[in-house]
């Protein structure tokens, strides 16, 4: 009997503490949320007006102003492009690398590529702007000199409206290709050589063997990273900070939406509001990702 | 055939993967006038003389007038003198020593005198400026300026010739540099924010590492009920945005005096953390056989004594690895930090982005310089643990 209560102690005193730290943290914001998006509180109260209670107002906002629908396109075009590409542009770059392939200094080649998804989005997010810039980039002046054409006149990557997206796009793609290719070069490693071999003997094409053979057994983990991906990307903030600024429209994310309501306009009734709303998708997206881990983890 | 086309698409996508990186080496040891001109100077000529030939020796009455100045004002009564930026009188100084005071600083001090000439009659602010400068040159100035008018001519000769070469003169003014601050109205310097990151990173890391592995090693070994349920709590707040939760500790954290602290943050990033430093500390402590700790257990150790003897030295790899990314993920965030962080705790990627909408034109020369100091640290990080990449991108749930 003693023993298990000890033994009951022991192991809630391993993993206790974390858990009621995380319960303290995540918790209590999000009842708070919840009252908060209940009433009409500013980020900084004004004198002799208390706030309200205003019931579902701020929820019929939320849907009915034309911003969020388009923050929410905004995102899903990010994410789509910004995966798809990835996950295209590391999975042909993941071919050339796998394992059955080999040159001297592959060691290095792989951990050069892999270095862009470890750094910070804020700080390169700025040092691409000077890359990018219209007049005195590095990018237009290759260009200019190639097509021998005055910088100016060549696309302007962070001031065109229509192209400002497109600018994020390519240095989130930048940064995130490398992550597409580890996974893929994992699965890729993880197909046992004597498949290749049997096919081999059957006379299959390259075309076949790819379709039928190397895609079909990476595809669980493919799916792992796009999951993983999606999730990462939806909450696309710092390059937008870093690039853009939260209130250029074309270029506005749910977050730095949410930004611009809570920050700028203070107004963190809306603004939580929004935050539930986001959270509720945000939470449908964990749950998919959470229980595709675990099939995952049971499958190897 | 096949393998040139594989060498060509691994050569083209690794320029692409290392231009950036490159690009900021190159630009933060090329001085800033090269960065702004239409025309990519990109490779650095070492050991050629910029300006050689002109002479920059300081003339004796220029050097006479800054040092009488320099005396008159020591004497002055301290409380009338009036204050003089400190910047002007270390050119004096120099001036009175007849040395000048660094080729870049010259340039600053050309331009500025270029665009004084012409506003200094109807801007107010300029004009303190602009007389307090000629006073500190001694008898308005003239021969000083007269002297420096005619250096920059001759300087602007020589650099004609750097102007449709892909060479560039490098300095290391980025890098020396970095003690000013960015923005001239601001105290704080990149060293400042540097050390907060620093403060912040390695503090949280250490929590969330300890903390991650006393509660991976209790999910590892015991058996508790909903445990999966819970892993999958834990691993599900890394998912949450950022700005859709800070808000609330926002406000949280002004009732308890936290904003702009580091304690503040490095609550948050251990909170922030814990999920990646449970999965991974939790992939690593499964691997370790349980033969060591059942033995031990029947010699009588008691499981805080196992958990201390047997787990930690076995676990000290994984500890590591997991350190390693609980510190690039707390040393690269931004969202957290840019809300709760205002001034004075800033982090340098919240001081970095906010550059980008800066009026006057941001000092590229010392912002690559710094940049590269905040990122060189995480590169070698990653050649360190790139045997552990994968797992520390997919929370330990895939293993190489």
């Amino acid at each position: 009997m003693r023993q298990t209560y000890s033994n009951f102690f022991l192991k809630y005193g391993f993993i206790g503490p974390t858990l009621l730290f995380l319960l303290a943290m995540n918790v209590f914001p999000f009842v708070y949320s919840v009252y908060l998006s209940l009433t009409d509180a500013q980020l900084a109260p004004v004198q002799g007006k208390p706030t309200q209670f205003i019931g579902g107002e701020n929820y019929s906002r939320v849907f009915s102003e034309p911003q969020f629908a388009r923050a929410i396109r905004t995102t899903a075009i990010f994410v789509f492009f910004a995966v798809s590409c990835e996950l295209v542009l590391g999975f042909i770059l993941a071919l050339q690398l796998r394992d059955r392939f080999k040159f001297p200094g592959k060691v290095v080649v792989l951990t050069i590529l892999l270095i862009p998804m470890m750094l910070s989005p804020a700080v390169m997010g700025l040092f691409w702007s000077l890359i990018l810039d219209g007049n005195i980039g590095i990018v237009n002046q290759a260009l200019g000199a190639l097509l021998n054409k005055p910088p100016h006149q060549l696309p302007q990557w962070l001031t065109t409206p229509h192209l400002k997206l497109f600018t994020i796009l390519v240095i989130d793609i930048w940064m995130w290709t490398p992550f597409m290719m580890l996974i893929s070069l994992a699965g890729l490693n993880a197909i046992p050589n004597y498949i290749y071999e049997a096919a081999e003997i059957d006379r299959a094409s390259a075309w076949t063997v790819f379709r039928k053979i190397t895609l079909p057994m990476c595809r669980p983990l493919l799916l792992l990273a796009v999951l993983l991906r999606t999730t990462d990307a939806m909450k696309q903030f710092d390059l937008v900070m870093a690039v853009t600024g939260p209130t250029e429209p074309r270029t506005q994310t749910l977050s730095t939406l949410l930004y611009q309501i809570m920050l700028h306009q203070q107004n963190i009734g809306l603004g939580s509001a929004y935050a539930i709303v986001i959270l509720v998708i945000v939470i449908a997206m964990a749950v998919v990702f959470t229980r595709y881990l675990d099939y995952i983890q049971k499958q190897r | 055939m096949m393998k040139l086309l594989r060498f060509c698409i691994i050569g083209i996508y690794l320029l692409g993967a290392s231009i950036p990186l490159l690009w900021m080496a190159i630009s933060s040891i090329k001085p800033e006038r090269f960065t702004t001109a239409v025309n990519p100077n990109f490779i650095p000529a070492l050991g050629r003389d910029v300006y050689g030939g002109v002479d920059f020796s300081v003339p004796a009455e220029v050097q006479n007038n800054a040092r009488s100045a320099l005396e008159a004002w020591e004497k002055a009564d301290p409380f009338t003198r009036g204050l003089p930026g400190e910047r002007d009188i270390a050119r004096a100084k120099a001036f009175a020593e007849g040395r000048i005071p660094g080729y870049e600083d010259l340039r600053v001090i050309l331009a500025w005198l270029k665009d004084n000439q012409a506003t200094i009659r109807n801007h107010p602010s300029w004009e303190s400026r602009g007389k307090n400068w000629q006073n500190w040159m001694g008898r308005g100035g003239e021969p000083a300026i007269a002297w420096l008018v005619g250096l920059n001519e001759k300087m602007n000769e020589k650099d004609a010739q750097w102007k449709n070469s892909v060479l560039f003169p490098p300095n290391l003014l980025g890098y020396t540099g970095l003690n000013r601050p960015f923005i001239e109205s601001q105290t704080n310097t990149y060293f400042d924010y540097l050390f907060n990151s620093l403060v912040i990173g390695v503090l949280s890391t250490l929590a969330a590492v300890l903390m991650g592995t006393s509660t991976a090693y209790g999910f590892s070994r015991f058996r508790i009920a909903g445990s999966k349920d819970w892993l999958f709590y834990i691993l599900s707040t890394r998912f949450l945005p950022p700005l859709a939760v800070v808000i609330p500790i926002l406000l949280m954290f002004r009732k308890l005096n936290l904003t702009d602290s580091h304690l503040g943050l490095i609550i948050l990033y251990t909170a922030f953390n814990l999920s990646l430093a449970v999965w991974l500390m939790k992939g690593f402590i499964d691997e370790i056989p349980k033969a060591y700790e059942e033995a031990a257990l029947v010699d009588g150790y008691s499981r805080l004594r196992v958990f201390w003897r047997i787990i930690l030295p076995q676990a000290a790899t994984g500890m590591a690895v997991t350190a390693v990314f609980c510190l690039i993920s707390a040393w690269n965030e931004y969202g957290f930090a840019k809300i709760l962080n205002g001034y004075e705790a800033q982090t340098v990627p919240v001081y970095f982005a906010g550059l980008q909408g800066s009026v006057k034109g941001i000092p590229w020369q010392r912002v690559s310089a710094g940049s590269l100091m905040f990122v060189v640290p995480i590169v070698v990080f990653t050649v360190l643990a790139r045997r552990h990449l994968l797992r520390g991108v997919t929370f330990g749930t895939i293993k190489q």
